[in-house]
């Protein structure tokens, strides 16, 4: 096994043992409902990317029908998310495990209802969320909006300067690529010649400066976002060495916090859940690189 | 390109003028923990003003000379030969030391290396370079890595608004003669954009402010404005030379 492919068993392993908390209706407190759901359908769509790109391990198959049998299938997370369409992933965790070969119709129908209200189109959003939309849409086998036209009104295409951009605008940047080009898999005719300069310029130095703060969380999402766009660097192989050594014992990844997030990690005594909360999605952003982007190292 | 670069020389000129003014209006307060970088600051923006820095060079001990060699000795250079404080400086250094040696040198084998140094061992290694190359006037062969570090930690000082780390990597660069590098005029821009209206140089106030009011013992004007002021102006006129 390739010493990519060890880390990727322990991090699998991780996520495997930690599943019960994967599940929104395993938490007692409401305030932790959203935040688990997001997480839900982000482990969905790992599982939906392994498959799309032929990773070998049978845990990604696993952990798939895990989240279709013991999270999605539950009614009251299906009325929940229905519920609150604009403020979980109610299409894109259904359109991952459609990915994964599942199909629910009458989820789907449901979901068609409120589309067909319009409410979801009409809610206010910022290029990239729209790229998720239309992503989450064309992927779930919904009429969405022409990608390549909500592209050019993000903050992507507009190329700004790398020295302004804040953290919140890096995930801005590495989420515009993500659904453009289907985590790499797709190769849009809409990305232009600057575009290209532009991302051969920046994400190089993007990634390298994440990963000298010890942003693993960033880092592997800019990988993903590296190799998404067709640029090779340098900074690759450094970065995947670095990112790679920085596996805890346990198989999990240490999530980005600042000074304040930090101490209230501490001093919170409900361990499991600050574990969980606080790395759970650096171990997917990792793993998601490992499926889209593999090492060589 | 030419009236670019002519726009950019004139800016230049503008900023070290103000600060300048700024730097002068500084000397009744100098003190020994001061003096080398007020001689520097001056001696980068107002070097025709022979009698200012006839009077804080003579004030130079050679302890002093000892305490801030590198300081000194890069205000010796700005001066020209013919002027006193320039041959006082020289006479209170003594010979050059000979440059530390290049500990980290073959660690520039290592690719991780940009991403992983602390930032003492950036501003060691552009220190080093400084010394080594005799500010700019000495050549040798340098690993081809060196260059893209530099410019990659250039870039990520600028990304953390750290004044203090640009202006020696900068004047790295400069000494290794690599003017034509994006990050090289992002960061003379940069640098500039940090100048106040009163001409000194600054970054992060409120972290400064703050500073000063959590610890009595930290003079904002001393710990902070004069020494990002003068390694500014000793960056811009290393890139302007």
């Amino acid at each position: 096994m390739t010493n990519a492919g060890r880390i990727e068993s322990a991090a699998l392993e991780w996520v495997s043992r930690r599943f019960e908390q994967f599940a929104p209706t395993s938490h007692a407190s409401a305030k932790r409902i959203a935040y688990v759901t997001k997480a839900a359908a982000e482990l969905a769509m790992i599982c939906a990317a392994a498959r799309k790109h032929a990773r070998s391990s049978p845990v990604y198959r696993r952990l798939a029908e895990r989240v279709w049998e013991d999270i999605f299938h539950v009614e009251a997370l299906q009325d929940y998310m229905l519920s609150n369409p604009d403020d979980v992933p109610c299409i894109g965790f259904y359109a991952s495990l459609r990915s994964c070969g599942f199909e629910d119709h009458a989820y789907r129908r449901r979901l068609a209802t409120i589309l067909k209200s319009g409410y979801l189109d009409a809610v206010e959003r910022t290029p990239s969320t729209e790229l998720d939309f239309a992503y989450s849409l064309a992927e779930a086998g919904f009429v969405h909006r022409d990608i390549g036209e909500v592209y050019r009104r993000s903050m992507l295409a507009q190329h700004p300067s790398t020295y302004a951009l804040t953290k919140s605008d890096l995930y801005t940047i590495t989420h515009s690529i993500f659904f453009t080009t289907d985590f790499g898999r797709r190769h849009p005719p809409f990305f232009t010649a600057a575009d290209r300069r532009y991302f051969a310029s920046a994400l190089p130095r993007l990634t390298g400066y994440s990963i000298r703060v010890g942003d693993w969380d960033l880092g592997a999402e800019l990988l993903i976002a590296l190799a998404a766009a067709g640029v090779d660097a340098p900074v690759v192989a450094a970065a995947w060495k670095l990112l790679l050594a920085a596996q805890r014992d346990d198989g999990s990844f240490n999530g980005p916090l600042d000074a304040e997030e930090a101490s209230e990690s501490a001093a919170n005594p409900d361990r499991e859940w600050v574990t969980f909360r606080d790395d759970y999605h650096t171990t997917l952003a990792v793993l998601l690189a490992i499926v889209c982007a593999p090492p060589t190292v | 390109m030419a009236s670019a670069a002519n726009a950019a020389s004139t800016r230049i000129g503008v900023a070290l003028n103000d600060a300048g003014r700024w730097l002068s209006g500084r000397v009744s307060q100098n003190d020994r923990d001061t003096r080398a970088l007020l001689i520097l600051g001056l001696a980068c923006t107002t070097p025709d003003d022979e009698e200012t820095l006839d009077r804080l060079t003579q004030m130079i001990t050679p302890d002093d000379a000892v305490a801030s060699a590198l300081v000194l000795r890069a205000a010796a250079r700005k001066l020209s030969p013919s002027r006193r404080a320039r041959a006082r400086l020289n006479s209170v250094l003594g010979a050059a030391a000979p440059p530390p040696p290049l500990t980290w040198l073959p660690a520039l084998d290592d690719d991780t290396l940009p991403y992983v140094a602390p930032p003492d061992l950036v501003r060691q290694i552009a220190t080093s370079i400084a010394l080594v190359t005799d500010f700019g006037t000495l050549r040798r062969t340098w690993p081809p890595s060196l260059v893209d570090t530099l410019t990659f930690w250039v870039f990520c000082s600028m990304r953390d608004d750290d004044l203090d780390l640009v202006c020696p990597l900068v004047r790295a660069l400069s000494f290794l003669d690599c003017p034509d590098i994006d990050e090289f005029r992002d960061a003379i821009a940069f640098i500039l954009r940090h100048q106040r209206e009163d001409g000194r140089f600054s970054a992060q106030e409120l972290s400064l402010l703050q500073c000063s009011r959590k610890n009595a013992e930290f003079d904002l004007l001393r710990d902070a404005y004069l020494p990002m002021t003068v390694a500014s102006v000793w960056t811009l006129t290393e890139a302007h030379d």
